[in-house]
């Protein structure tokens, strides 16, 4: 795994990204695995490559997607903590990076939102979204959105509450290491992905 | 205040509820869940599909859907009543005009199968506006009394000031935590 440290020294502070619950069914094959395939898409353009469908509706719907932005906040005090700005088209070609207050990794709870939008109809909308901790997923969520009205913009803000004290780690050792990953669906067709390297500044 | 202290409170059992937020356009739905969770409020735009709020605290997960309510849209709210285990309907209540519009669709809504038998919550919203109407007067008006088949509750608030807010939705999580957790009255004796 690359690693991409951000030269400057930083304060530490201790904290950790969500609720980590992964690891345990990993084998080192299945780890090896992850990782390697984590590897191959972090390295190709992203909008085409993984583009599944051959059906025209479900090219129409990945054609007709956008995400906006993303954002996150102390959730707690509803305080802005990093946004994307527009993305546009760059969002399908490249990574991400997120440069974060390590202030957020002590914040009780965060917010992590998304804005998207779709000119097509959709009738089983969904979202997987990984957090990857040096190429293992670390944290899963999964969305069921259902009916996405065509023309429409949408949003999915989601509010994590931190773990405990004891399972945190420190800025140091997350930053330039977490990625999150996040999938669009419409039933099993594969609509968009979004990448997002987290460093703690 | 906000939805997180809300559900710090809940009981613990491990389940998923969602609640439903509607109402017509600018009548402040997307306002009054950004106030709750404390986020800026000044830069708000009509909704244009849906917003949702997903809180997770323990195995208890949160999900608030806030669709938005301009005439164009409306058709497709039924798309989203599934699975709902409350109703939050917002009025605003200085906008006189279409007062009997909103007492339309809210009557539409109560008549739906899929909402059937679900706690109401109407947030009498922008009260900090001089002409405002009172919630009661609002409840008189819309012949709220007439409703039988379900828990409902009027409650005065402002977005603006975040005034009643707090109180509304504690009293439409109490209810979803009531309907659902069954012996949760002893566990909170205990
Ligand atoms: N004075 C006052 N203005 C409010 C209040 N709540 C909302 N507003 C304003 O009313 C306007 C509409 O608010 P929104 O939250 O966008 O309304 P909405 O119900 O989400 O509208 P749609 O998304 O179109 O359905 C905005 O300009 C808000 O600033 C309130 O309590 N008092
Ligand atoms: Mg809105």
């Amino acid at each position: 795994m690359e690693s991409k440290y951000d030269d400057d020294e930083e304060e530490v502070k201790s904290g950790d990204y969500g609720d980590s619950k992964g690891g345990d069914e990993d084998s080192e094959d299945e780890e090896a695995a992850v990782e390697r395939e984590f590897k191959a898409l972090l390295n190709t353009p992203l909008k085409g490559e993984l583009a599944v469908s051959k059906d025209p509706m479900a090219q129409r719907i990945a054609e007709g997607f956008t995400i906006n932005w993303m954002n996150m906040r102390d959730a707690e005090n509803g305080e802005m903590m990093w946004e994307s700005g527009e993305w546009g088209e760059k969002m399908w070609r490249k990574e991400l990076k997120a440069r974060i207050p390590a202030d957020i990794l002590s914040c009780r709870a965060v917010s992590r939102e998304i804005n998207f939008s779709s000119i097509e109809k959709m009738e089983s909308f969904k979202l997987e979204q990984r957090i990857f901790f040096q190429g293992v997923c670390i944290e899963e969520w999964f969305f069921d959105f259902g009916f996405v009205i065509p023309g429409s913009t949408n949003s999915w803000q989601q509010i994590i509450e931190a773990a405990e004290e004891s399972e945190m780690m420190t800025a140091e050792a997350l930053s330039g290491n977490i990625t999150i990953e996040t999938s669009f669906y419409d039933g099993d067709y594969f609509i968009a992905k979004s990448l997002v390297r987290v460093f703690y500044v | 205040m906000g939805l997180l202290t809300l559900l710090r409170k809940l009981k613990r059992n491990d389940r998923e509820a969602r609640l439903l937020v509607l109402g017509l356009d600018n009548s402040g739905k997307t306002t009054i869940l950004k106030k709750l969770s404390e986020e800026d409020i000044t830069h708000i735009m009509p909704t244009q599909g849906f917003n949702i709020k997903s809180l997770m605290q323990n195995e208890f997960k949160l999900n608030v859907w806030d669709i938005g309510g301009q005439k164009s849209i409306r058709p497709y709210w039924r798309n989203y009543f599934d699975q709902t285990d409350a109703l939050i309907y917002v009025i605003d209540s200085a906008d006189r005009r279409r007062m009997e519009e909103t007492g339309v669709e809210l009557g539409q809504l109560l008549e739906e199968d899929k909402l059937a038998g679900i706690p109401l919550l109407i947030f009498a919203n922008k009260q900090d506006l001089l002409n405002a109407l009172a919630a009661k007067d609002i409840s008189k008006g819309l012949n709220l009394h007439t409703i039988r088949d379900r828990m409902w509750n009027i409650q005065a608030c402002s977005a603006k000031t975040g005034e009643g807010l707090q109180e509304g939705m504690e009293w439409v999580v109490e209810k979803i935590d009531n309907t659902n957790a069954g012996a949760g009255e002893e566990e909170k004796a205990a």
